[in-house]
């Protein structure tokens, strides 16, 4: 492992729509540093990727899913006690209320790899 | 313990007794020949029955009624009750049985009619079962009245010439029994619990001394009998049949009292035209109680029925919605979600100014295409609420609300998508009226769920004054409200603010 050219950030595609889980994939794949590990359409699904040895360290969640929601999804991998990311994302923005308190919730659209770097700089900045 | 040869005796003898003579039916034989007579003692010593007719044959209803809630196999009590009251002394012994054959007739015709009513219709809450037990009664009793007094004629304790006039007579007291007993025995005899708060206790007690006091003076010929209509009606809307066929069995009661009272004991030669008049009073005022009673269960249950009903058209309206909504935010606005991320990610290809131009207009227009889509389906249905559940679309709103609003409570669990939807409309209209009228420096939001529902409560500390007009927002969220069963209190007094509450009922599935 060289010091200069860390691991890519392994990544984890939730969403139920296909249209748009193969859009947020293709912009994963077209980001440097950032390597997809899995894309799957519902929580259950997620959940076992999270444990798998694909080990994602940032999971992309639909917030609205039939069955088990994105909110649900979230509140499991964050009992599994795993070192890893969760950002959920909507088809609607919510207002700034969204992004002060513990909830976060993102616009969809605003996924680009621009978008996704600046994340995860600065969501690593803020764990030094 | 070993089975003594006693004992295996018992047993047999217990087998050998027929499997219909059970001990229930026994005891229901004895009960109902006790009522019967006991009813029959009753108006000898009150002297409103004679040996031969009544003003009110009691005994009828007490038979009949008997007959229809325990069942016809009860017949033999009545039977027996009959023998026994019988006056054996004023009339020959085979005009006697043969008026016990028409009694037992009687009540027999009049508890099978009732119960066939019964299985059709509700014998007091339905025009239809009032009608059939009114058949019934007058059909009985029409046996009764013709097989007593031929009887009777026949066997020489009466002369043939006055069998019609005695007929009719007779008919007529025992309709009136019927008339009397049988629907209060009905009515009384659904296994519902009497709730009375001590107000409604005090507004019945009121209505029976009204009623007592009524019939009293016009059994006394001061005032005329139809006085007591009114309250009887009265008594029929707000207590239904139960309060309505006790108040007349009451009236009655006390007019009877009143006219026996007054004329001595009724007999052979006391058919008197007071008398008829009494039973005439008795008869049309049991009848139109029963009927006004029927009429006000019928226009409930069809109030009842109307609101069920704008419920499932509520609640079916809301559902396509929410359908839409979804059908929305799954097909079009997916689409283009994706159209925008996989515009964005090609835009960083182009090289040439007016290509990047190009696509950031592009781009721009999308966003705009999803914003619209969204307040779109947003109008159609708020997908806040089945993305992120009442809490959080309330703290949403909170949060682009221009003035500040303070969140006392928000609802830890989820509650029917309806309730839901209804307690949304209310917040996001009151935080608009807020804005745009109040003048407010803050509102504090309240938003609870339990198992009795959703409630809302929004005060803010602005001008205050509002007031519901036709067609107004306040006006829709009340009418919002109500369809679901719920309840809406608007207080803004001028100056001091305004509070909205809103409480929507859970649904009783």
């Amino acid at each position: 492992m060289h010091a200069t050219t860390p691991d890519p950030v392994r990544v984890l595609v939730v969403d139920d729509h296909e249209v748009a889980r193969e859009a947020l994939c293709d912009v994963v794949a077209a980001t440097p540093g950032f390597d997809l590990v899995g894309a799957v359409a519902s929580g259950p699904e997620a959940l076992e990727l999270v444990v798998s040895v694909a080990a994602p360290q940032l999971v992309l969640l639909d917030v609205q899913m039939p069955g088990m929601d994105g909110l649900e999804t979230a509140r499991r991998i964050d009992r599994l006690g795993r070192d890893v990311t969760v950002i959920l994302l909507s088809a609607q923005s919510f207002g700034p209320a969204f992004q002060r308190g513990s909830l976060s919730v993102l616009f969809k659209g605003d996924v680009t790899p621009g978008w996704l770097t600046g994340l995860w700089a600065r969501h690593c900045g803020s764990l030094i | 313990m070993v089975e003594g040869p006693e004992r295996v005796a018992l047993r047999r003898s217990a087998a050998a007794a027929p499997a219909w003579l059970t001990r229930s039916r026994l005891w229901g034989w004895v009960l109902l020949a006790l009522l019967y007579y006991g009813s029959a003692r009753f108006g000898y010593a009150f002297g409103f029955s004679g040996p031969i007719a009544a003003i009110v044959w009691l005994p009828v209803g007490v038979g009949a009624a008997f007959l229809t809630i325990g069942g016809l196999s009860f017949w033999p009590g009545a039977l027996i009750g009959d023998l026994l009251a019988d006056q054996y002394t004023s009339v020959p012994v085979w005009g006697a049985i043969g008026q016990t054959i028409g009694n037992l007739l009687e009540v027999i015709v009049i508890a099978a009619v009732v119960r066939e009513v019964m299985r059709r219709w509700s014998p007091l809450e339905s025009l239809r079962g009032v009608a059939g037990v009114l058949a019934g009664i007058c059909a009985g009793t029409a046996v009764s009245a013709i097989v007593g007094p031929l009887s009777l004629a026949v066997s020489g304790g009466l002369s043939i010439g006055s069998v019609p006039h005695v007929s009719w007579t007779w008919w007529l007291g025992d309709t009136c029994g019927g008339l009397l007993v049988v629907p209060l025995a009905l009515a009384w005899s659904r296994r519902t619990r009497v709730r009375l708060s001590p107000r409604r206790a005090v507004e019945a007690f009121v209505a029976l001394a009204v009623i007592g006091g009524l019939s009293l003076i016009a059994a006394r010929g001061v005032t005329p009998a139809y006085l007591v209509f009114p309250i009887l009606a009265i008594v029929a809307v707000r207590f239904g049949a139960r309060g309505a066929t006790t108040a007349v069995f009451f009236s009655v009661a006390v007019v009877v009292w009143g006219e026996t009272d007054r004329h001595g004991h009724f007999s052979f030669d006391s058919f008197a035209p007071s008398v008829r008049q009494t039973q005439f009073f008795i008869i049309v005022l049991a009848i139109s109680s029963l009927l006004m009673t029927a009429l006000v269960a019928e226009r409930g249950a069809a109030l009842r029925e109307m609101r069920a009903y704008e419920e499932r058209a509520f609640s079916a309206a809301e559902a396509e919605r929410r359908r839409m909504e979804r059908d929305l935010h799954d097909g079009a606005q997916q689409r283009l979600l994706a159209l925008t991320i996989r515009f964005g990610l090609n835009a960083r290809e182009a090289t040439s100014p007016t290509l990047q131009r190009l696509f950031a207009q592009t781009q721009g227009q999308l966003h705009q295409a999803i914003d619209e889509l969204r307040d779109l389906s947003h109008g159609i249905h708020p997908s806040v609420l089945s993305e992120l559940g009442l809490a959080n679309a309330t703290r949403s709103l909170a949060g682009r609300s221009a003035i500040p609003v303070t969140l006392v409570e928000l609802p830890t669990r989820s509650a029917d998508p309806d309730l839901q939807a209804a307690a949304y409309y209310i917040l996001t209209e009151t935080l608009a009226n807020a804005q745009k009228h109040s003048g407010a420096s803050s509102i504090r939001v309240r938003v609870s769920a339990d198992d009795a529902g959703l409630q809302v409560v929004v005060e803010d500390n602005g001008v205050g004054g509002a007031t519901e007009t036709a067609g107004s927002g306040l006006m829709g969220m009340r009418q919002r409200v109500e369809t679901l069963g719920g309840s809406f209190v608007l207080e803004s007094p001028a100056g001091v603010g305004t509070r909205v509450t809103a409480v929507i009922p859970a649904r009783v599935s």
